[in-house]
């Protein structure tokens, strides 16, 4: 049988320098900022500057539905709490602890003893409550996906280990080391949108994740493992649905209208980590690599760590540093500097060398058509580009560019090196907010 | 205007001394479009070396003459409107290679320069350069010279002797293509199964490069393998000729070996710049272009009709691109 898929899409070299080092735990660090929230509007800060905190203890909260309180992943001093420009350009109000290096837990922090007897609500709450964002870098509110809209059934949770960016291999050593963890936390989503069947995606490039995997989720009714081809973007949310279950998500729609709810396995580990101990979301794993790092490794460490630390925990940067890019090379961020703390979301920090990091000079379109060939939702990508760099927003709206993920598979292949995505996203902004007039 | 810190490479160096911030994708494939050009000069070699062995040292002056005056052309236009130079894309060589191949291997050099000229000047630089020319220029140059000089043109088709026609030199023995012994009727009545030889290897009376079918379809696997071209247009193109040629009641083996319908198909429909992107536009794209080179063989003035036609259905494509409704992830699947 042929290995499942999705249509379209790139097999940019894989660069997973990471995939075979050994985990790294990081030292807690001398000094974290946690950014809150997704969107620190409306926050209120329960700790502010002076407070003692410990290990797990809330520093923000706020009751909006799509919010989720930041926890410390430390125990120290609050030395600061104000907006901070984040690396990617927003503000964002960030909470500075230094650390005395204790790691005292909080009270209260304790495992859920009683799992079979919750309701999905206590479940989505304690989700809530443990600060719970995707962790594959979309940031979307965990409790806010599993709790679905009145009359919403679903019949199946797709569990993302299509990690498919190049360079990233966090997501492939958390299934190979805490396999028994994401296989649990997969079973609690089961739980709390009340389905009974779950499919964990990985890439066939992950042999050793599959095989850990399978043997996990044999202790568990109705998880099933699926092998997927190795294609970039197979860990695109409406890309996995249709490689698993061959179901296509709608253009704007959300997945639970195909009755499927889809989360990373990051995110599935560390739900099984606050219900088995207690710990809210406070660590994660963040690839450290590119061919500009002296010991690429996948680091485990605190939210709210500096990125230069990691890095020097992998050995510094080697030889001329020319990019570096908080969260993979496809659609990462590159940042002006590496003075930046990692969030929930930060899968990885790649570094480029300066060769690789210059770009090419664009030349015109010469209609060759692979955009179109590789686009994972069917979009002309060259047509929108024509449209957007003309300002006709109205007529790259009309070629659905709102429908674009921004995967950038059309500005990858380009033989012309044109910004196609980089355009394209410019016109779905303009789309949306024309709809939201 | 050049770029800021453009290098000779054609790589763009922005940041001034710190780390360099562009969006996403921070990738790039190694595919550009200059070495998609090269690698359809390259695959048009097996035919161009087919050419001067069998034609001589004419040919193989007007090769050189052709690619030489096609870069030459291109510089000095570009030089004189003020132009970016952009000779280094390896689009001029080709279309001056293009031009030389599908002109009569011992015209008059001074033709082949001057439909080089023809190519790149109004067939391209006058739309806006590369990408934006809506004819395929290497054949606007050879329709420009076939219709200039039509005399000329047809004392250019010489005997395909190989080694003889070396030992002749620059003396040259007339010929007629197997396409014009049909247009005229000297051939046709009885069958035509004795030119499927010489027409398959290139012993054959015809323009430079399109007389050997085996070296042209070489050349052709190589595109497809190296993933420059699919077969959709040249494959929908020899069909629809080759079915007409049936309906007809001709040779369609005669028909499909025969004159520049190998070397339009895979080297000259298939061009990026002026065949539809969508793939249904490009089967009728296709199809248009097997019912013109048909028809223009059959009923035409002229033996030949695969320039024409595909000049014709450049005209064509944008018409073509309107029309078929764009499928959208997750909309039709939903819906049944």
């Amino acid at each position: 049988m042929a290995v499942r898929t999705f249509v379209g899409g790139i097999h940019p070299a894989q660069c997973k320098y990471a995939c075979d080092a050994g985990t790294v735990t990081a030292p807690v660090p001398a000094r974290v900022t946690v950014p809150v929230g997704p969107s620190w509007v409306g926050y209120k800060v329960l700790a502010p500057k002076g407070t003692e905190v410990k290990v797990g203890q809330k520093l923000a909260d706020n009751e909006g539905f799509m919010c989720v309180p930041t926890h410390s992943p430390v125990s120290g001093k609050v030395v600061d709490a104000k907006p901070y420009r984040a690396h990617t350009g927003l503000e964002f109000l960030g909470i500075t602890i230094e650390s005395d290096g204790k790691q005292e837990l909080c009270e209260g922090i304790a495992p859920v003893e009683d799992l079979d007897s919750m309701t999905p609500e206590e479940i989505r709450n304690v989700i809530r409550e443990a600060g719970m964002l995707g962790m594959g870098g979309a940031e979307f509110p965990t409790h806010v996906k599993l709790s679905l809209p009145q009359g919403v059934k679903v019949d199946t949770v797709v569990v993302n280990g299509g990690e498919c960016e190049p360079y990233l291999t966090s997501d492939h050593r958390m299934m190979t080391e805490k396999a028994d963890k994401v296989v649990h936390g997969t079973y609690i989503v089961m739980r709390s949108v009340g389905v009974k069947r779950a499919i964990i995606g990985v890439e066939d490039n992950k042999p050793d994740a599959i095989a850990a995997l399978t043997a996990a989720a044999g202790k568990y009714q109705g998880i099933e493992v699926m092998p997927l081809k190795s294609s970039y973007p197979q860990g695109y949310e409406k890309a996995i649905i249709k490689a698993t279950l061959g179901r296509e998500v709608p253009p704007g729609a959300l997945p639970f209208s195909v009755g499927v709810v889809v989360v990373n396995v990051g995110t599935a580990a560390a739900i099984s980590d606050r219900f088995t101990t207690g710990l809210p979301l406070i660590k994660r794993y963040v690839t450290v690599s590119g061919e500009a790092v002296s010991r690429p490794a996948t680091v485990e460490a605190y939210i709210g760590t500096y990125a230069s630390e990691l890095v020097e925990l992998c050995g510094g940067v080697k030889g001329e540093l020319g990019k570096a890019i908080f969260g993979g090379p496809m659609m990462g961020v590159a940042v002006p500097s590496l003075d930046f703390p990692i969030t929930k979301g930060t899968s990885g920090i790649v570094l480029l060398g300066r060769q690789q990091a210059l770009f090419w000079k664009e030349m015109p379109c010469i209609r060759c058509g692979r955009c179109n060939e590789v686009c994972p939702m069917f979009l002309q990508p060259s047509e929108i580009h024509k449209y957007a760099l003309a300002e006709d927003m109205a007529r790259a709206e009309k070629l659905f560019a709102a429908d674009c993920m921004e995967c950038g598979c059309c500005s990858y292949v380009c033989p012309s090196k044109r910004p196609l995505v980089q355009s394209i996203k410019l016109a779905k902004q303009y789309a949306l907010a024309r709809r939201k007039k | 205007m050049p770029w800021p810190g453009a290098r000779s490479d054609g790589v763009m160096d922005m940041s001034e001394k710190g780390l360099i911030i562009t969006a996403a994708p921070h990738l790039r494939d190694r595919v550009a479009t200059p070495r998609i050009m090269q690698v359809v000069f390259i695959a048009l070699m097996p035919a161009a070396l087919c050419g001067v062995y069998f034609f001589g040292p004419w040919a193989a002056i007007n090769l050189v003459v052709g690619v030489a005056s096609a870069v030459l052309w291109e510089y000095a236009i570009q030089k004189i409107w003020k132009f970016d130079i952009t000779i280094s894309d390896g689009s001029a060589a080709l279309t001056g290679l293009l031009v030389a191949l599908t002109l009569p291997p011992a015209v008059e050099p001074w033709v082949t320069a001057l439909a080089c000229l023809i190519a790149i000047g109004p067939g391209k630089i006058v739309f806006g350069g590369l990408g934006y020319n809506i004819f395929n220029p290497a054949l606007i140059g050879r329709t420009f010279a076939a219709l200039s000089w039509p005399s000329v043109l047809s004392a250019g088709y010489v005997a395909a002797d190989g080694i003889t026609a070396w030992k002749r030199g620059f003396d040259v023995v007339a010929s007629a293509t197997p396409l014009g012994l049909l247009k005229t009727g000297e051939i046709g009545a009885t069958s035509l199964s004795r030119f499927y030889g010489p027409l398959f290897f290139g012993n054959v009376g015809g323009s430079l490069g399109e007389t050997s079918a085996i070296a042209l379809l070489i050349g052709a696997l190589f595109l497809l393998f190296a993933g420059i071209i699919t077969l959709r247009i040249p494959l929908v193109y020899l069909l629809t000729t080759a079915g007409l040629a049936m309906l007809f009641n001709q040779d369609p083996i005669f028909h499909l070996l025969s004159g520049g319908l190998i070397l339009g198909a895979f080297f000259m429909a298939t061009d990026y710049v002026t065949s539809p992107i969508k793939p249904a536009g490009q089967i009728v794209y296709a199809v248009g272009l097997g019912i013109f080179t048909f028809m223009i063989r059959m009923f035409g003035s002229y033996p030949e009709g695969v320039a024409f036609s595909i000049l014709l259905m450049n005209c064509f494509v944008p018409l073509i691109e309107r029309f078929g409704a764009q499928k959208r992830f997750g909309e039709v699947r939903n819906r049944a």
